[in-house]
């Protein structure tokens, strides 16, 4: 149930309605040359809660000072607070009022009680000089030189003649009076367009002395950030000021009628200043760090989180802080690191501004809830954010040390942080990394095959059985189609095993039966007849047909060893000695026919 | 004397996986990775401990050793899952996809199945089949009838695992290298007085093109571009 809170305390549903707002001034009684400060406080359940809206305070300028936010995140639960800051100048003497001060929200209109200001004149010795706190002191530079002889005119100018986009530019303007008005003189800021501006306040006063003749002289300030690059133009200010008509005169003359005479009826004289023109440099592109968004000034980064430890599924709130001297407003939110092993919320900002001493400054708050998905030693960071330095003309990158947390296993039966709170539960990644290690296997697959490749010549072998198994049919395949010449091949063959069983065996006559098959055998194989009933007669026929240039002494052996085995095969037991001997002489005669025969 | 002193070495000195495995639980990286990188030196041809000295590579920084051990592992056994996720993971840390864009994860995956070297034993496995089941229903006719079909398989099996061998030999670009140092400099010629004409991140993957002497021009595969790196810069797979 815990990990559900901040989802469900973020649900705009449940972004209560209770808002607050309140006016506070420092003073209810202002002399006309003096300012008061104005905080508008706002309440509410949420990071952006609306600005409020300022009534009409015709008895008053009013100017920005700037604005404070406070925010918390409990348990996920928003809740802010928001002070805006504004110096009001008094125009006239008597009775103020201000407010109703308004704020719309949800559709509903809150609304501060007004207050009452009495503007009075100022005490008697009091010098409106150098006022401006908390603003920098008027300085008591050259005044501008106005046309000879005018009473009242109107100055301003920058602080600069060049600047970088988005980089501070500080706008003056200065009305100089040597007359008494008949009221407060009203402002009418210049066009600023290609500017973002933000005020200065307060306004300051104080005398001066040009060119023998004392002025006095009404500042107001505003900080300008050139949004574009290129010329960037300040329209004229305008200042309506009441005063007695026909000021040709010198007021300050001696002669009381001539005086008298000038106070003729009020007029109102409308003064405006010079145009003045800005040249807004762009931002080098050389050295532009990845992740910048633009920001331009001073800057330093801050992060922590709202605790070291959490378990599985509880919220840790990181709060990211940019803090210095530049365009707040606009500021980005800086780089996040990878935070897969959370459940992120969105981020909540704040701002701080401070005016002091003519400087926008202050810091932006980022608040973000993170929900650890899983347990283990965690580290965010180190964050980082990039800037450019008008000062150096260089970028630069602030980051933040990493953090590290301690996320403990969730509770038993709590709900883990990266399910959803309905409908199926399936595997949530939680972070990305590589596998563990695996245990050496002795025996594989893969293995065994890079064996079988690597044996090299063997492969050869394969190809060598099938070349036998084909020799081997083609012999039989040829066989099969000439009988006769495969049994005159194998006929000698043939002819000499038998030839060598007849010498070992021991009985005469079955060895010379061995002999006579063989003869007979070989004589028939040659000469493709049967073996059976194969006379001399016939044989030597058949041979002279084949043959006729057969020698007569190769008949004459043939015969002679015909007979020879003849006589052993029906003569009695004779001893090996006379077998041996044959054996011999028919295969010398087997070799005599071999040669014949192959002529 | 020296065989005592070599016996003692070789009982002090903990080469073993489990020691192994204990330094990398430990998070001693660097240790882990020595120890794996001995068990490897002897037997060069396990994948598996190539995989091991990947993660302790991986874990202790090193991604450009990382990836060339975990390349070398899948080499030799492409289809094991903690390999290719692993080689997946770190070449995606170095801006690099394991599988090419536009081809389809899963005709990747069966393409590379098998390693090259288990391609070429199933290939000769295949063949001594097809010529021994051949050349017998050749010579026995009564056999014919039962050995033929096998042997026609493996004639067909011969042909593929040949012609899959083929292929992924001249698909594979090689000799390749990986770029083992952090923002290497891809030079237009072999030396530092040619311009730096591109930086490489560690643990891109490179074909090595050629060699002149101290210097290897290689080609990078994804970018498609090449140039000149010194030879300490990529280490070769």
């Amino acid at each position: 149930m815990n990990a559900l809170l901040p989802t469900l305390l973020w649900l705009p549903a449940l972004a209560s309605a209770q808002l607050h707002i309140r006016a506070d001034v420092d003073k209810t009684e202002v002399a006309v040359n003096d300012q008061l400060v104005l905080e508008v406080t706002v309440n509410g359940p949420e990071a952006n809660l609306p600005e409020p809206r300022m009534p009409n305070l015709p008895n008053f300028s009013v100017y920005s000072s700037g604005r404070n936010q406070s925010l918390s995140i409990v348990n996920g639960k928003v809740s802010s607070s928001i002070v805006h800051t504004y110096v009001l100048a008094p125009r006239f003497v008597g009775q103020g009022s201000i407010g109703p001060i308004e704020v719309q929200y949800q559709g509903k209109t809150f609304r501060t009680e007004p207050i009452q200001i009495q503007v009075v004149r100022p005490a008697a010795g009091s010098s409106p000089s150098a006022q401006g706190q908390p603003g920098r002191p008027s300085r008591p530079r050259a005044a501008p030189e106005p046309d000879s002889g005018r009473e009242l005119f109107v100055t301003a100018e920058l602080d600069k003649k060049r600047a970088f986009v988005n980089e501070q530019v500080t706008l003056s303007v200065r009305f100089y009076t040597s007359v008494n008005l008949l009221g407060n003189p009203q402002y009418v800021a210049p066009s600023l367009s290609g500017f973002i501006a933000e005020d200065l306040p307060p306004e300051r006063h104080g005398n001066v002395m040009i060119r023998g003749r004392m002025y006095y002289f009404s500042e107001i300030k505003t900080a300008l950030f050139p949004a574009q690059s290129g010329p960037l133009r300040v329209g004229a200010a305008l200042v309506r000021a009441p005063v007695q008509g026909d000021l040709a005169v010198d007021p300050f003359a001696a002669d009381f009628f001539e005086r008298f005479l000038s106070m003729s009826a009020p007029k109102t004289a409308e003064l405006t200043s010079e145009p003045i023109v800005l040249n807004a440099e762009p931002l080098p592109e050389q050295g532009k760090p990845p992740g910048f968004s633009g920001a331009v000034g001073l800057f330093l980064i801050a992060a922590a989180t709202d605790r070291q430890r959490a378990k599985a599924g509880e919220a840790v709130n990181l709060t990211v802080t940019l803090q210095g001297t530049g365009n707040l407003k606009a500021l980005g939110e800086p780089v996040m690191p990878d935070l897969s092993s959370f459940r992120v919320f969105d981020t909540v900002s704040s701002l701080n501004l401070d005016k002091k001493q003519d400087l926008v400054k202050g810091s932006k708050v980022f608040k973000t809830v993170l929900v650890a998905k899983a347990s283990g030693d965690i580290s965010i960071g180190p964050i980082s954010f990039s800037y450019f330095d008008p000062q150096s003309r260089s970028y630069k990158t602030v980051q933040t040390d990493a953090i590290r947390l301690k996320i403990d296993p969730a509770p038993e039966g709590s709900q883990p942080a990266a399910m959803e709170s309905s409908g199926p539960r399936g595997l949530t990644a939680v972070s990305r990394d590589i596998r563990y290690l695996k245990a050496p296997r002795s025996r594989s697959l893969g293995r065994w095959l890079e064996h079988v490749a690597n044996a090299g010549p063997i492969h050869s072998l394969p190809f060598a059985i099938f070349a036998g198994f084909l020799c081997a049919f083609q012999i039989r395949a040829r066989r099969q189609a000439d009988p006769a010449a495969a049994r005159a091949a194998a006929a000698v063959g043939l002819a000499s095993r038998r030839i060598s069983e007849a010498v070992k065996e021991g009985d005469s006559r079955r060895s010379a039966a061995l002999m006579s098959a063989a003869l007979t055998g070989y004589l028939a194989d040659k000469l493709n007849c049967s073996a059976s009933g194969l006379t001399f007669r016939r044989a030597q026929e058949l041979l002279r047909q084949r043959s006729s240039r057969a020698p007569q002494s190769l008949m004459e052996d043939l015969r002679r060893l015909w007979e020879q085995i003849d006589r052993l095969s029906f003569a009695p037991q004779t001893d090996g000695e006379d077998q041996a001997g044959l054996a011999s002489a028919l295969g010398a005669l087997l070799k005599d026919l071999e040669k014949e025969l192959k002529r | 004397m020296s065989v005592l002193l070599g016996l003692f070495l070789a009982l002090a000195w903990p080469s073993s996986f489990g020691e192994a495995q204990k330094r990398y639980d430990s998070g001693d990286y660097r240790a882990a990775a020595g120890l794996f990188q001995d068990l490897v030196a002897k037997n060069p041809s396990d994948p598996i401990l190539r995989y091991n000295l990947g993660n302790a590579h991986f874990k202790s920084g090193a991604l450009g050793p990382a990836i060339a051990s975990y390349q070398r592992a899948f080499d030799r056994l492409p289809r094991d899952p903690d390999i290719r996720h692993n080689l997946e993971f770190a070449l995606n840390k170095a801006g690099e996809q394991l599988v090419p864009s536009g081809i389809p994860p899963i005709l990747f995956r069966l393409f590379w199945w098998f390693s090259k070297r288990e391609l070429a034993g199933l290939h000769w496995i295949a063949a001594w089949l097809a010529l021994l089941l051949g050349g017998l229903s050749l010579y026995r006719r009564d056999l014919r009838p039962r050995l033929g079909r096998p042997a026609a398989a493996c004639l067909a099996f011969w042909a593929i695992f040949g012609l899959w061998w083929l292929a992924r030999r001249n698909l594979d670009p090689r000799p390749m290298g990986v770029i083992v140092r952090p923002t290497a400099e891809l030079r237009s010629g072999p030396g530092e007085r040619f311009s730096v004409s591109f930086t490489a991140p560690e643990g891109r993957r490179a074909q090595i093109l050629s060699q002149e002497g101290d210097w290897l021009e290689i080609g990078l595969i994804q970018e498609g571009v090449k140039g000149w790196i010194a030879a300490s810069s990529i280490e070769p797979i």
